[in-house]
């Protein structure tokens, strides 16, 4: 079980991964991130929607409404250039965090 | 049966209730939620468990909805370096915070501005205009009422006057006798000091030994301890205490001697028709304009002798008092009785009898100096004095110029504000405070009138100047730019804005947003009747200065048109005192007859429209008491030569040898006072100056003062030795080249003497001088306060055309002509402006009546003043209103419909 803490500092990241790999929607951007965790991050899905909005407002990702084959209006996200360049910012710090314990609990020679 | 559409429906609703989703929420919820249940439904699981894992997995409403409102203010982005840091007021010390403001309400304020550039330019011009204006008036105002202020000891200085009862009236005379200075200082410890002041006319010789004559006054030394008038060089101490001393001004000095280093010399001056040295012992300061007396030369008192005034009857010069500090007015006033009865009484037989006290007749006054400008003697003062009556009209104006601006920029103002309703309305929505919008408005009413102020400061830089061109004044703008002035001014401006901007400021934020967005209040008729009554008001105002201006106009016309009894057109008065000028008189009076432009010649020592005339007892025969009666004493030819209408017996003549120095002539109102008809007169004698006089003649009455006061009793002695101006008759129209004639045949007979002439009707028009000035200033404020109240109406009209666009476009549609949205339009302006009529034209009556009883000789107000009043009025709003009215009327309907 992942901390509240970690769960939120690590939503950013992980939609912008999702969204980066094509348009989506909510529903099956929460269905993508338990297929990934494998039940490690334990979201409710309706906290994804906050975030989602809040990126959107910020301008990292923005939004479309599409009328499905079923005749209902769903709301698609897809990530911006400057979503693009927020990612890889995100991803240098995780990757610079993850290293940093990677070295300290030894999972990684050390040259 | 399980109804599965209906529990999403319901969740739904529950979502729907929380204040934290919108609708779009709402809807992308509703999607995963159906996402969710299919995905459940295709794992096998039965409609009421789908839903059931549904909304579990999906988490609590309430969680979410907070985080959905945070979402909406929050910001996931991590502060940058270039990002602004947020203002943190509360740690900006509160100096620095109020300057923030200011500089935000100056910002707004501009932005205003500039958004109505015609309406904002009007209202900030009118009201420094108004302020303009009033700074002006109140400075002009302010030094009427600092006459003789001057003088440090002002408050302790009276003239000494007399009041006599005689003729069921009382009269007011300011002229004393030698006699009563010495009396009054023995008599008196509370008197501290004593002056006699004494005009003089004499003849001066200069280096060049060229003539001048030069009026002066006689004074004892005690001048210069009881007044400021201030010596330049020389000992005020003892200036004036010799015999045949005298001070002069340096521009005297300069003139006569081409130096001012003159103390220890002489000049010399025709005295008592010998050449005789005075010694000058000072330097005497200019006297300031603000002063009931001006001089430039002053010779001393002790010059004559004693002995040749013994008489407490015989009154000509003017007794200045200095009491003592602390001596109540009232207190000396009522000791001068015991004055009166040991000193007076026997002197004053006449006017006493068994029935009458001397105090009921003859009263002795002390007039505060500083009072004598504002509350100058109809007899023998000693220079025009102002009048109380045209200081309170001007004052009145000012204010009510001041008003007419206030109320205009207040106007304006709150019709622009209304504009802004809707900006108050969205500001009010996003969360705007009360009191800040308050503060918004108020602060950018005061910053206008503010600006206001200092164009109003910038217009007076031109104002002035232009005043002193055009009515020979000097007024100083440094007298006027003093800080207290403009300090009063500045508050003033500052409580116009205040006030100005307090209505809109409570009126307008006191309004619910969400009617002012639907636009439903602006246009209650509530709010127009508060500027329509401003604007009626300020046209009540400019109705009254309209009647005061025909008013005064149509008494200056009546009085330029009052036949005065003899011809003042056309007459050249030439000054002729001096020794040398009689014995040439003769001669010179031929030279001139010679040339066919000059009607006719006379020589007199008085000529009508002099400010003084001399008096004495004139009694019959059988009565031993005399009646006091002013006189003029005239040569040959005056009567003929001023065309004065002769009633009764006949006209001085060289050709009687009867005829010499002591035949006179009565006016009507001589012959009435002593109780005869014109032709009982004639032939009769009347004893004066240990003399008999014989009646000649009777003349109608003429006005020989102003037509300020009535005609009085008058004699004419025939004197011809008594020359002190020779009055020429020339014929219009060739003045130019007979004045070249006089100068010439001037110069021919009285070599060396220099010539001094002017106009009879010029010196008449002096009398006049202060109600034409008056006149001037009224055409002027007046028009400028009519032209600051059309820009109130200017404004209204402005914004009535536009509330009523729709409507006239509408008509206008239905097939109505341009002239009837005029008339529409101009119903309401024309229904006003009679109202404002209705209840300007009683005060204008009362205030115009008021002032006409300055004259003796006045003018009814009459109807006609009224009607052309209403007519003026009616245009000038018509006028103003129609530029407004015309352009709403032939704007293309469809814009304003189109645009609603």
């Amino acid at each position: 079980m992942a901390s509240k803490g970690l769960m939120a500092a690590s939503t950013k990241p992980l939609i912008l991964s999702i969204l980066k790999e094509g348009k989506n929607y909510g529903y099956n951007i929460t269905q993508r991130v338990k297929e990934l965790s494998g039940g490690l991050l334990e979201w409710s899905d309706g906290m994804l929607y906050p975030v989602l909005h809040r990126l959107e407002r910020d301008g990292f990702i923005t939004s479309e409404w599409i009328i499905t084959d079923s005749d209902r209006r769903r709301k698609y996200y897809s990530i911006t250039e400057s979503g693009k360049k927020e990612l890889i910012m995100e991803k240098e710090n995780w990757l610079n965090v993850h290293a940093m314990l990677a070295q300290l609990w030894g999972l990684k020679p050390s040259f | 049966m399980y109804d599965l559409e209906k529990e999403i429906g319901n969740w739904l609703t529950q979502l729907r209730k929380n204040p934290g989703f919108e609708d779009g929420d709402i809807v992308e919820i509703e999607d995963h939620i159906r996402d969710n249940i299919e995905y459940e439904l295709g794992k096998g699981r039965t409609p009421e468990e789908a839903l059931r894992n549904a909304i579990s997995s999906f988490g609590s409403q309430e969680v979410m909805s907070d985080e959905m409102i945070k979402s909406r203010t929050a910001s996931m982005k991590k502060p940058r370096k270039h990002q602004f840091e947020p203002i943190e007021t509360n740690s900006m010390n509160p100096i620095t915070q109020q300057a923030v403001m200011m500089l935000n309400y100056l910002k707004v304020a501009i932005r205003n501005f500039n958004r109505n550039r015609l309406y904002s330019s009007i209202n900030v011009f009118g009201l420094a205009l108004g302020m303009a204006l009033c700074l002006t008036i109140s400075f002009w105002v302010q030094r009427e009422l600092s006459y003789d202020n001057f003088h440090k000891k002002a408050d302790r200085i009276y003239r000494l006057e007399r009041t006599l009862f005689r003729d069921n009236a009382f009269s007011r005379w300011p002229i004393t006798s030698y006699l009563y200075r010495d009396g009054l200082i023995d008599d008196f410890p509370e008197i501290e000091n004593a002056t006699r002041i004494w005009r003089r006319g004499f003849v001066v010789k200069d280096k060049s030994n060229n003539t001048h004559r030069q009026e002066l006054y006689a004074a004892d030394n005690s001048i210069f301890k009881i007044f400021d008038f201030k010596l330049d060089e020389g000992n005020p101490e003892s200036a004036l205490a010799d015999p045949l001393t005298i001070v002069l001004t340096r521009e005297r000095a300069k003139l006569y001697f081409g130096t001012d280093d003159v103390i220890g010399s002489h000049l010399q001056l025709e005295w008592q028709g010998k050449w005789t040295d005075f010694k000058i012992t000072g330097l005497l300061e200019e006297v300031p304009q603000h002063s009931h007396i001006h001089f430039n030369m002053l010779v001393s008192m002790s010059s004559y002798p004693d002995t040749r005034f013994e008489n407490w009857r015989s009154n000509y010069l003017y007794t200045y008092v200095l009491a003592r500090e602390n001596t109540i007015r009232s207190d000396l006033e009522t000791k001068l009785r015991k004055f009166v009865k040991s000193r007076l009484e026997v002197h004053y037989g006449d006017l006493t009898g068994p029935d009458t006290d001397i105090h009921d007749v003859l009263k002795l006054v002390l007039f505060p100096i500083t009072d004598i400008h504002l509350d100058p003697s109809p007899n023998y003062e000693i220079e025009a004095g102002g009048n109380r009556s045209s200081v309170f009209i001007f004052v009145s104006i000012a204010l009510s110029i001041l008003a007419i601006a206030c109320l205009n920029f207040i106007n304006l103002s709150t019709a622009r504000a209304n504009h802004r309703a809707l900006e108050v309305g969205l500001r009010k929505t996003f969360g705007a405070n009360r009191r800040l919008l308050r503060s918004q408005f108020i602060m950018e009413s005061i910053l206008l009138a503010v600006a206001a102020y200092f164009i109003a400061i910038l217009m007076v830089f031109f104002l002035v100047p232009t005043y002193n061109k055009v009515f020979g004044d000097e007024m100083t703008l440094d007298s006027i730019m003093q800080l207290d002035h403009l300090i009063v001014f500045l508050i003033i401006a500052i409580a116009v804005g205040f006030v100005s901007g307090i209505y809109p400021a409570f009126f307008l934020t006191r309004f619910k947003p969400i009617q002012v967005l639907q636009k439903k209040f602006y246009q209650g008729s509530k709010r127009s009747a508060f500027r329509r009554n401003l604007v009626v008001i300020q046209f009540i105002i400019s109705i009254i200065l309209i009647i005061g201006v025909l008013t005064v106009s149509k008494q200056m016309q009546f009085i330029g048109n009052t036949p005065l009894g003899f011809d003042k057109e056309n007459m050249v008065l030439i000054e002729a005192r001096g020794e040398q000028i009689p014995k040439g008189y003769a001669a010179f009076r031929n030279e001139l007859l010679q040339n066919p432009q000059i009607a006719s010649v006379s020589g007199s020592y008085d000529v009508p429209g002099d400010r003084f005339f001399s008096n004495t007892y004139f009694s019959t025969i059988d009565d031993t008491e005399g009646i006091m009666m002013q006189y003029m004493t005239v040569g040959y030819d005056f009567i003929e030569n001023y065309n004065i209408n002769l009633i009764a017996g006949r006209s001085f003549s060289r050709d009687l040898s009867t005829d010499t120095a002591g035949v006179i002539i009565l006016n009507e109102a001589a012959v009435k006072r002593i109780g005869w008809n014109e032709d009982e007169a004639i032939n009769r004698k009347l004893s004066a100056f240990r003399d008999e006089l014989k009646i000649v003649g009777v003349v109608t009455d003429f006005n020989f003062k102003s037509v300020h006061t009535e005609i009085e009793p008058l004699v004419l002695i025939l004197y011809p030795e008594g020359l002190n101006r020779i009055s020429v008759r020339v014929q219009s129209g060739e003045t130019e080249s007979v004045l070249e004639f006089i100068r010439q045949t001037w110069d021919k007979v009285y070599p060396g003497e220099q010539l001094a002439y002017g106009f009879l009707d010029d010196r008449i028009s002096q009398h006049y001088q202060s109600e034409k000035k008056m006149q001037s200033l009224f055409v002027v404020f007046s028009s400028l306060s009519i032209f600051v109240a059309c820009l109130g109406l200017f404004g209204l009209a402005a914004f009535i055309a536009e509330t009523r666009l729709n409507e006239i476009a509408i008509r206008k549609v239905l097939g109505a002509s341009p002239f009837s949205a005029i008339m529409l339009l101009s119903k309401d302006v024309i229904k006003w402006m009679i109202i404002a009529n209705i209840l300007a034209i009683p005060i204008g009556w009362l205030v115009m009546n008021e002032w006409l009883r300055n004259f003796v000789y006045r003018v009814e107000i009459g109807w006609v003043v009224f009607l052309v009043t209403f007519l003026i009025t009616m245009i000038i709003a018509l006028t103003t209103f129609s530029l407004q009215a015309i352009r709403a009327a032939y704007a293309n309907p469809v814009d304003s419909i189109a645009y609603q």
